[in-house]
């Protein structure tokens, strides 16, 4: 490091390095619960770059949610997360909190305490191609991708997010894309990652990251 | 023995139908045989169909009667002779025209017509026949095929009635499609097994004196539905010497009978016979014979005439017995030892004479009490219900049967150094009881005596006896003995072999207690022997539990949770967390494995791989293991679940470490949205990328490198199909599809 400020968490894990001159913090920049149905989609307010998260609130519908990451649509009651890199967020008036900037040129703001409202901890962190992808017929698993586990998460998934980047639903025969299924019943989140075209069916491991956390609120 | 019998029939003019189209039995108006009977001519009896009674007519008495309206008909048995006597009263006239007899291809078939002696010289039909008083005969064979198919019709078998033939006999046609004459003769086989049981007990041949069998005929067929007199079978009874036992000289006596015989019909096909007491002992025979038919050629036609039910040649079957006197003996030896009630002037006794078994165990034996001292008895069937009620009778005249037991009820004496005697009889076999007072006091209550520890795994319906042997003590006269409890206890005092429901042990005699174990699997039984004085008794009590039913796997094991481990604390995060290994004890059967919790949780058997389910049998081990939390303060729990039993291991993480680093709360200050225990993520790049076939393009990614894999990652907007390959601050992506790809990347890092 040459000069600045660099921030590590325990073990030394990474949270702040002005040093840095790619890394910029998302920041939480909106959460909450939209409420579709399968004709009317509800939407979630974003704009291009940003990461968005989302968790299953609706339980009885079976968990199988239609999502797709800009503009994000969902069927079903879902609650989200907005995730915005710091530098392109609004002006923030006033002259309190801290900014770390870092050393590119020009330099760019990489963290902004007063746009910290809530936070996202990462619980778990699933790289591309780790995470088998299943088909899911009447809650039950019904083909995997290989002997990857599909499970996401282990765990009561109330409070959990996934992130979507990758996520996709096609009306053509039932083509379900980076998208998860909250089982509630026990307890765990399950990638569902196929093609099912009238009867071809072709299932896929991630082949985007997949991030878990919790909302910091 | 077989009879001969034989009808004549006189063929009449003026038939009118076609004995050869349908059943001539409906259509055709058959001539009814009008020749008189005579000395040389049989006599067939009487018969007939339901609601058709042509008997009682006083006119017919004189020819065959008709079973079929204008036929003769009658009953056979296998072996006895029929024989068709057929007159053309027309002989040497104009009207002097063949007959036809047999004619097997409508009306008349089967017995088939090659098994009768045909009086014209052919086995197959005949036609041209013109001879009178030409005889058709046919040995009854029950195993041709008419009696099974009868007649046909129009070449077609037809079936029914059962066991029953007709033979048909009629002249040629006239020219306005009559027949000259004809007749039918039926025949109506029957068979049957005669069988034997006495009553009660065991059953079988022998029988007691005054006991009763039951005679049965089996496979009974070709008898058609009793109506007052008729159609029904007759049981007698003769000695050695082939004389008929009755009423009159015996005192036997049946329970459906026409006078001294038994009656079997085909709605009721037994009777019972009971025997005199004074009937001699020996070897009987019973006969089953038909009455319906007549005994012999030239026979009367008196209904009344025992011979014409009894004829030797009317039995269709027979069964012997062996009436023979009885043998009693009881269960317990005897009424027990005689009693020193000691100071008691109350004493009740109360003896049970065990089974009674009586030889033949259909004999009976006759109870007899004598005494003064309120002597009464109780019988019990071989069914084990009372027949008396509750505290005994005095009434005289009763008996038991073989399997019974009767409890003798008599008090001691009122007053002290007195004695009183009670005598119980059942048949021949006796015994008293003497019950003494004394003035000088008596210790009947015995010190603690043990029966054994519970017995486990004990076969069904089997004997318990306590283990070891028992020795009374502190007693200085005899103690009352009394047991109670399920399955039938009872005592053995003093080694005398005998089991006793009840009875008196003396110092230092030997007691052991017996019962029988439950009838069905994984049952307890308990039974508890009372020694001493009312109110002042000494207990124990046994249980035997009986076997664990086979198929029933006991797949329930032991507890098992502590053998696991303590629950750990203070864990470090994200790390391995292994319980102890235990044993799974208490099942025979393979047991199915389960896991759940947070922190994938895996179990390994017997030191084998780690998986989430299996099956464990007995004396395996199992270890768990999961990961702990990644998150300070936070627990979790691995249950794991074996045959519906679950064992838990819990591991916490540490609590948090020491504040440090840059730290942001939320408005109100309780929640840390950023900080060094809230792990954040962050943008490092993200574009849309168009790469040709064959083409790489390479993205910065600051901090990358080739495994950190956890930390920086990349994802894609779309379906993506190129290659990704990591390398130090940058990422390559690559494209062999053999077409264009155009994607959007993302990396981030956290």
């Amino acid at each position: 490091m040459g000069y600045g400020i660099s921030i590590l968490g325990q073990n030394s894990s990474y949270q702040i390095d002005s040093d840095n001159t790619q890394t910029i913090y998302l920041s939480v920049i909106s959460s909450g619960q939209v409420a579709g149905t399968n004709n009317s989609r509800a939407t979630v307010p974003t704009t291009s770059g940003d990461i968005v998260w989302m968790n299953a609130a609706e339980v009885a519908s079976g968990g199988q949610y239609q999502l797709r990451n800009g503009p994000d649509t969902t069927a079903a009651t879902t609650n989200y997360i907005v995730t915005r890199k710091t530098n392109t967020l609004s002006a923030f008036s006033g002259t309190y909190g801290l900014q770390i900037w870092n050393s590119a040129s020009p330099s760019v703001k990489i963290f902004d305490s007063r746009g910290i409202t809530e936070g996202v901890n990462i619980v778990d962190v699933k790289a591309q191609g780790t995470v088998g992808g299943a088909r899911i017929t009447s809650g039950q698993v019904t083909l995997t991708h290989g002997s990857l586990s599909t499970i996401v998460y282990e765990g009561d998934p109330t409070g959990v997010y996934v992130t979507t980047i990758g996520s996709a639903f096609v009306n053509y025969g039932a083509q379900y894309f980076g998208q998860y299924y909250f089982d509630y019943t026990n307890n765990r989140i399950i990638h569902m990652n196929y093609m099912d075209i009238f009867g071809n069916l072709n299932v896929w491991a991630n082949w985007s990251m997949i991030l878990v956390g919790k909302l910091q609120t | 023995m077989t009879g001969t019998y034989q009808f004549d029939l006189t063929l009449e003019a003026a038939a009118t139908g076609d004995p050869t189209g349908n059943d001539p039995g409906s259509d055709y108006p058959l001539q009814k045989n009008t020749n008189s009977y005579q000395s040389s001519q049989i006599h067939s009896t009487w018969m007939q169909v339901a609601n058709e009674d042509n008997h009682n007519t006083s006119e017919d008495h004189n020819y065959a009667d008709t079973m079929v309206s204008g036929e003769v008909s009658m009953y056979c048995k296998h072996g006895d002779t029929i024989k068709v006597k057929v007159t053309n009263p027309n002989s040497g006239s104009t009207d002097d025209v063949e007959i036809t007899g047999f004619n097997h291809a409508e009306g008349f078939c089967e017995p088939n017509p090659t098994s009768v002696v045909d009086p014209g010289g052919s086995n197959s039909e005949v036609t041209g026949f013109k001879d009178d008083g030409a005889i058709w005969t046919y040995v009854v064979d029950k195993d041709d095929l008419g009696w099974a198919v009868q007649y046909k019709q129009n070449n077609a078998e037809k079936a029914s009635p059962a066991n029953q033939v007709s033979w048909l006999f009629h002249g040629p046609p006239y020219s306005n499609g009559s027949y000259a004459y004809s007749a039918r003769a039926t025949f109506r086989l029957l068979s049957a097994t005669l069988t034997a049981e006495a009553v009660g007990a065991g059953g079988g041949q022998i029988v007691a004196q005054g006991a009763s069998v039951t005679f049965a005929s089996s496979n009974l067929k070709g008898l058609m539905t009793s109506s007052g007199d008729k159609h029904n079978l007759y049981v007698a009874l003769y000695n050695s010497s082939g004389t008929r036992v009755s009423t009159g000289t015996t005192g036997i006596s049946w329970d459906s009978s026409y006078d001294e015989l038994g009656i079997i019909k085909a709605d009721d096909t037994s009777t019972v016979c009971t025997l005199g007491d004074d009937i001699p002992l020996g070897t009987y025979t019973a006969y089953l014979s038909h009455f319906n038919s007549s005994h012999e050629l030239g026979g009367d036609d008196d209904d009344t005439n025992w011979n014409r039910r009894l004829a030797s040649e009317n039995r269709l079957s027979s069964k012997s017995i062996n009436v023979v006197g009885t043998n009693v003996t009881w269960g317990s030896s005897d009424l027990g030892n005689d009693i020193n009630a000691g100071s008691n002037t109350s004493y009740e006794l109360i003896q049970n004479t065990g089974v009674i078994l009586i030889t033949p165990s259909s004999g009976t034996a006759l109870v007899v009490i004598s005494g003064n001292n309120n002597i009464k008895y109780r019988r019990r069937n071989y069914s084990l219900q009372y027949v008396d009620p509750e505290g005994g009778i005095t009434t005289a005249g009763n008996y038991v049967g073989h399997g019974w037991d009767v409890t003798f009820y008599m008090d001691g004496p009122t007053g002290l150094d007195e004695s009183v005697t009670g005598t119980l009889a059942t048949g021949e076999r006796s015994d008293s009881v003497t019950i003494t007072t004394t003035s000088g006091g008596t210790d009947t209550k015995p010190n603690a005596f043990d029966l054994g520890v519970a017995q486990t795994d004990v076969a069904l319906n089997s004997a318990v006896y306590s283990w070891p042997t028992t020795t009374i003590s502190g007693i200085d006269a005899a103690a009352p003995v009394s047991v109670s409890g399920d399955g039938d206890p009872s005592v053995n005092i003093a080694g005398s072999g005998n089991f006793v429901t009840s009875g008196y042990i003396n110092n230092n005699e030997t007691i052991t207690l017996r019962f029988t174990s439950s009838g069905d699997y994984d049952t307890a039984r308990t039974a508890t022997l009372l020694i001493g004085p009312v109110g002042d008794e000494e207990t124990d009590s046994l249980t035997a539990t009986t076997l664990e039913e086979p198929g029933d796997d006991d797949t329930y094991p032991d507890a098992f949770d502590s053998n696991l481990g303590a629950d750990q604390n203070n864990v470090a995060l994200n790390t391995t967390i292994t319980s102890s290994t235990a044993t799974i004890t208490g099942i025979d059967a393979a047991s199915t494995v389960t896991i759940s919790g947070e922190g994938s949780p895996q179990f390994s058997i017997n030191g084998g791989s780690y998986t989430t389910s299996g099956s464990i049998t007995n004396n395996q081990t199992v270890v768990l293991r999961f990961t702990s939390a990644n998150t300070n303060n936070t627990a979790r729990t691995a249950t794991l679940t074996i045959g519906g039993r679950t064992g838990q291991v819990t591991a916490t993480t540490t609590g948090e470490a020491t504040p440090h680093g840059l730290r942001v709360y939320n408005e109100n200050g309780t929640v840390e949205i950023f900080g060094h225990t809230v792990r954040g993520f962050h943008f490092i790049a993200t574009g849309t990328v168009t790469l040709a076939n064959g083409a790489t393009s390479v993205v910065a990614a600051e901090g990358m490198t080739s495994t950190n894999t956890s930390t920086i990652v990349v994802g894609f907007s779309e379906f993506y199909t190129g290659t990704t390959t990591r390398g130090t601050n940058q990422v390559t992506f690559g494209n062999s599809t053999g077409g264009t790809i155009i994607f959007t990347y993302y990396i981030l890092r956290a």
